[in-house]
């Protein structure tokens, strides 16, 4: 399978219209499975390639032509999004997947009121439907409407309380009007429900360490430390353990025997950094040290 | 506060570019000035010559922005640039209000410079073929409050805006790295060194 990766790539394909249209089947097929938002790339592959092979996919059309539908409208390239939706009405008559593209159209021309109508009606015939119900969240926020859209996500939870992708929603959400905490609560859930995944630990720290105070630093120490530990290449918990160190190192309230360790995890942060750094021709690490030495004189300042 | 405000056409260019690589996100940067050593209050106008593209993802937590603060700092001081204000493009298509964050940051650097810019990127003006520089620009008033200025106080050379909008048309927007890209991947370089140099030469032709 070949998978066209970066984007010069596909514009220099596209240029000398040298097009090999099972690739670009292919890659959107990758990208479907792999949930990535490639609206920019998947309208052009269509528009210049895909739509004129579009008898030769079988019944993966229909999902390719989904796809499409949902890169136009987020685009606003409703001319090309308009056709796909057109012929998958006609294909599957009275399908609920379909209505709810349908919905999605309105929201793109910021019918937001009739959008809202379409889902509650989707909602009624299919209750345990959730990506329309998350749906109604995108057209609150889509109007602007924060506070709503917390509360309508922090609903739809109580009833799907295993749903990643919307805890982490609902964490940007408080995120945006600086409740930190519960923004850190939404971290805790996910952390629960995946232990072993190093960016959650990195963002929870974060939040943390934002939130100030020696309790928060020294919490955030902990988990950008085990962010490091699960994954030893991710810089933000290096960055960030080295920072909540120093934190923690220059609070009065830290004993001497903590400051000690304190300070050895943080100069193990330090040599971490650089080596990474140092690793990497392209860059010059010996800038980053210096501003490091400045960071720690500073830091009380 | 300063009368004038000018911006270069790495400043103007790299926001915009950086704004239009993320149109489903926020984004947020800084923006350097010359710095005026020496007490030279004669100038009143502030020149905004280049912009070091942020973030755009969670623009509200700390420790990456204080380690990306320090590092420009750093970076720019031997060539003589200072951090002189805040750009934020916001997620919502006709929000310009600056939110808690963006008025924090830009507060923070007012510390060390009170003519520092807080810039609010239009989004809804910002297009392939531009006319006006899409952005609000405040400064803060002598009571603390941040005002924006006039559009008459804001100068961008208009060739500067047709070299943005060839670039936009170009898509050179996915080449702009910002310090998140480069968190993710050191070798992403978040001066856009790159950038600069293909702003140098559109700026070269559009001149013979």
């Amino acid at each position: 399978m070949y998978y066209l990766s970066s984007r010069r790539q596909i514009e220099a394909k596209m240029a000398t219209l040298d097009l090999d249209w099972e690739e670009v089947r292919d890659t959107l097929r990758t990208w479907r499975e792999d949930n990535t938002r490639h609206s920019e790339e998947v309208v052009d592959m269509w528009y210049y390639c895909l739509r004129h092979y579009k008898h030769k996919l079988g019944d993966e059309r229909w999902m390719v032509e989904e796809q499409v539908v949902i890169a136009g409208l987020d685009c606003n390239r409703l001319d090309v999004a308009e056709p796909c939706l057109v012929s998958l009405n006609e294909q599957f008559p009275g399908s609920l997947r379909i209505r709810k593209l349908k919905g999605m159209r309105l929201e793109a021309l910021e019918r937001f009121d009739e959008a809202m109508d379409v889902y509650d009606g989707i909602i009624r015939q299919d209750e345990t439907n959730s990506s329309v119900r998350k749906r109604k969240v995108a057209v609150l926020k889509g109007q602007g409407r924060y506070a709503d859209a917390i509360k309508e996500l922090t609903e739809y939870l109580k009833k799907f309380m295993s749903d990643t992708e919307g805890w982490q929603e609902l964490c940007d959400l408080y995120l945006k009007e600086g409740d930190y905490s519960k923004a850190a609560f939404c971290m805790e859930e996910l952390i629960l429900s995946n232990p072993h995944y190093h960016l959650f630990y990195t963002k929870y720290a974060e939040i943390k360490y934002t939130q100030g105070g020696l309790e928060n630093y020294e919490l955030a120490r902990s988990y950008f430390c085990q962010a490091a530990k699960l994954n030893p290449g991710n810089l933000r918990a290096l960055y960030g353990l080295y920072l909540s160190c120093s934190q923690v190192a220059s609070s009065p309230k830290c004993t001497t025997q903590k400051k000690k360790e304190t300070l050895r995890l943080e100069a193990w942060a330090l040599k971490e950094i650089t080596e990474k750094y140092s690793k990497c021709r392209d860059v010059d690490g010996s800038k980053i040290v210096e501003t490091f030495r400045s960071l720690s004189v500073t830091d009380k300042a | 506060m300063s009368s004038d405000i000018t911006l270069e056409c790495p400043a103007i260019a790299k926001m915009l570019l950086h704004a239009a690589r993320y149109p489903q996100s926020a984004v947020s940067g800084i923006v350097l000035a010359q710095s005026r050593g020496g007490g030279d209050d004669s100038l009143n106008t502030v020149q905004l010559v280049d912009a070091i593209p942020l973030f755009h993802l969670h623009l509200s937590l700390a420790p990456m922005l204080e380690i990306a603060l320090t590092q420009i700092e750093q970076r720019f001081k031997s060539q003589g640039l200072i951090i002189a204000g805040y750009y934020q493009a916001n997620e919502h298509i006709r929000d310009t209000v600056p939110d808690f964050v963006a008025l924090k940051v830009a507060e923070k650097i007012a510390e060390n410079n009170n003519d520092a810019c807080l810039i609010m990127i239009d989004n809804k003006r910002l297009c392939l073929s531009l006319q006006t520089a899409p952005i609000i620009v405040s400064q803060l008033t002598s009571e603390g409050k941040w005002k924006s200025k006039d559009k008459s106080s804001i100068h961008v050379d208009p060739s500067y805006l047709e070299i943005t909008s060839q670039l936009l048309q170009r898509k050179v927007q996915h080449d702009v790295c910002d310090f998140d890209n480069h968190l993710d991947d050191l070798t992403c370089d978040w001066t856009n060194l790159q950038i600069n140099k293909l702003l140098d030469t559109l700026a070269a032709a559009s001149q013979d």
